[in-house]
């Protein structure tokens, strides 16, 4: 926990300095190439920019504590609203694809780690290394070349709207975004749940159970399943930022308004305010990510504790 | 008394017998690579899309300087095996080219993080205390922010060629090894071998080069390869998001992601050939590592 905290106060120093690293430095970045020398010392002195360095620090750190993230100069909003529209979006898009990912990569992770070494287990790692392997915006457009522009089933774009109700209510439009996300989860996920499952097989407790003469279904998931899936908790822990965050690519392909498109689009427009803050936000959450997953893993696993 | 009587082949009897112990720990993570048949294979394929990239060009010439409009988007030719690009580029030179640029990238920003990587961890394990958890924490820091945010961040700030992409993935990619690495170096220095350095005077440098980062060196090179895996995804995710080395280098993510904006055209040679090259090669290097991580695993083997 006091770790968490030293770190978020780490990367907020480090966002900070990005700040300060940018050509020109912050007022050159909101106002533009041409504007005028007094006009950019009034934005210094407006924001405390002519102050020096460790006192402006504690005033930016001030104003996040209070909740400021910032102002996006480009869409003339203060960060903080835009992040209030988008993370339900990026959340409801990636929170259902983290649900398909652990519901299909257990199963498939646990029949793998039965089935180890034989023809269907090779075909089924070598799938997921291709899952791995490919770039997600490239899997992102075969599948819409494939579903909406050859079979003509689903439309290619993501719902277009600004609430995440919206999104909901536009169930069709999220297969694409939320099957490519799946793939790639899948891909991933179920090379770590074979490996711990093939592990946790090998282990005593398991030839225990087998001798007591329990099925293999109950060995596999009454005995096996709530050892082996301690890595998945891991896992899902670093998931938290992305489920917060949206996934960039995934977004940016299908044009769902989520976080990641946000974000894009400020890289395109240099938005630096909003670049920052949203660096910062899912930098916090990561930082979050990980202290819940050690919490899970403690209610997961009764024999690790942190005192 | 006839073995005290004679102690000069003894002594080689000795070190040749070291030799042959330490030989044998070689030739058994070759022997545990061999074996797996998937690990083969990606070496193999490996190999051989090195040898397309870099000696390639010797034997198959095509102008990878100036454009030529004239010819661009022409479907594949006799002169032009795998068609021409949107500004006449010959692609199956561009492949090369840009492979060399992926994988020159790749190898560098995987070599240039595992090297400052496994030297943060191996002083942050060793020193351990106030030392350890000032390191860890800005390792911690640095490992929490979205790399793919900075790196936009980073293309739209500075200008980008391959030197600055090589940089800036090392910039994030030295943080696994560094954890992995202080890991491993925690329990290695309660070692024996490590209590006897220090008995016998040796310094910090000794112990941790001549000791700790020889006996971390699986773990070093596994690590390694994964991040060549993952540079090389990176480069093509920054390349969609146009983000991509300008014209006329290339690399593979950018031709891939300028491929695919002629998805509709029926471009084929524009798309799958990059596309293909990037997955055998990410995955002929997932392959090697995770058969290396195998081999240098000594509780896995026999299993």
């Amino acid at each position: 926990m006091g770790q968490a905290i030293v770190v978020v106060i780490l990367v907020s120093f480090l966002t900070f300095v990005l700040l300060h690293l940018l050509p020109g430095g912050a007022a050159r970045a909101v106002l533009g190439v041409r504007a005028s020398p007094s006009s950019i010392r009034q934005f210094n002195v407006a924001n405390g920019y002519n102050r020096p360095f460790f006192p402006q620090y504690l005033f930016y750190l001030d104003r996040l504590i209070h909740g400021n993230l910032g102002y996006s100069y480009k869409l003339n909003e203060p960060v903080r609203t835009l992040l209030a529209m988008d993370l339900p979006k990026s959340a409801y898009l990636s929170g259902l694809a983290l649900f398909f990912t652990v519901i299909i990569a257990i199963p498939l992770g646990i029949y793998q780690a039965v089935r180890r070494n034989k023809p269907d287990d090779y075909a089924l790692t070598s799938l997921s290394f291709i899952g791995y392997s490919m770039p997600t915006f490239w899997l992102g457009l075969l599948l819409i070349a494939f579903f909406a522009v050859f079979l003509k089933w689903l439309p290619p774009t993501a719902p277009q709207t600004a609430t995440v109700g919206g999104a909901i209510s536009d169930p069709k439009a999220m297969i694409l975004p939320v099957m490519t996300l799946t793939i790639v989860g899948i891909a991933f996920f179920s090379r770590y749940m074979r490996s711990s499952a093939i592990e946790n097989l090998a282990q005593d407790y398991i030839r225990t159970a087998r001798a007591k003469g329990v099925t293999q279904k109950g060995v596999l998931f009454g005995h096996m399943l709530r050892n082996a899936v301690l890595p998945i908790v891991t896992l899902l822990g670093l998931s938290v930022p992305a489920l917060l965050s949206g996934n960039l690519i995934t977004e940016s392909v299908f044009n769902y308004p989520g976080v990641g498109l946000l974000f894009w689009t400020a890289t395109q427009t240099r938005d630096y305010p909003t670049l920052l803050a949203l660096t910062l936000v899912v930098a916090i959450f990561t930082v979050l990510g990980n202290l819940i997953a050690d919490i899970a893993y403690r209610i997961v696993d009764r024999r690790v504790s942190y005192v | 008394m006839a073995v005290l009587d004679n102690p000069g082949p003894e002594a080689p009897v000795e070190v040749s017998h070291m030799v042959r112990a330490k030989r044998r720990r070689g030739a058994s993570v070759l022997e545990v690579f061999l074996e797996n048949k998937l690990a083969l294979a990606g070496f193999v394929i490996l190999v051989i899309i090195v040898l397309f990239c870099f000696l390639g060009p010797i034997f198959y010439h095509s102008n990878q300087v100036s454009s030529n409009l004239s010819i661009a988007n022409t479907a594949p030719t006799k002169g032009h095996p795998l068609g021409t690009d949107n500004v006449g580029y010959d692609v199956m030179g561009r492949l090369m080219v840009g492979g060399q640029s992926s994988l020159e990238i790749g190898f560098a920003a995987a070599m240039l993080a595992g090297l400052f990587g496994v030297l943060w961890g191996a002083v942050s394990g060793f020193f351990g205390g106030v030392i350890d958890a000032i390191m860890m924490r800005i390792v911690d820091a640095l490992l929490s922010i979205p790399v793919l945010f900075v790196l936009l961040l980073m293309a739209a700030i500075i200008k980008v060629n391959q030197l600055n992409l090589t940089l800036a993935v090392a910039f994030f990619a030295w943080l696994v090894p560094a954890r992995l690495i202080r890991g491993e170096t925690l329990t290695l220095r309660t070692r024996e071998y490590i209590q006897a350095v220090k008995g016998m005077g040796g310094g910090a440098g000794r112990s941790i080069f001549a000791h700790i980062i020889p006996n971390a060196i699986g773990t070093i090179v596994v690590n390694i390869t994964f991040q060549v895996a993952d540079a090389i995804l990176a480069l093509a995710a920054l390349g969609y998001l146009g983000f991509g080395i300008p014209p006329p280098a290339a690399n593979w993510g950018a031709m891939l992601s300028q491929g695919v904006t002629y998805i509709y055209a029926g471009e084929w040679w524009l798309i799958y050939p990059v596309g293909i090259l990037i997955i055998l090669t990410v995955m002929a290097l997932n392959f090697i590592g995770d058969a290396l991580r195998d081999a240098f695993d000594v509780r896995l083997q026999g299993r």
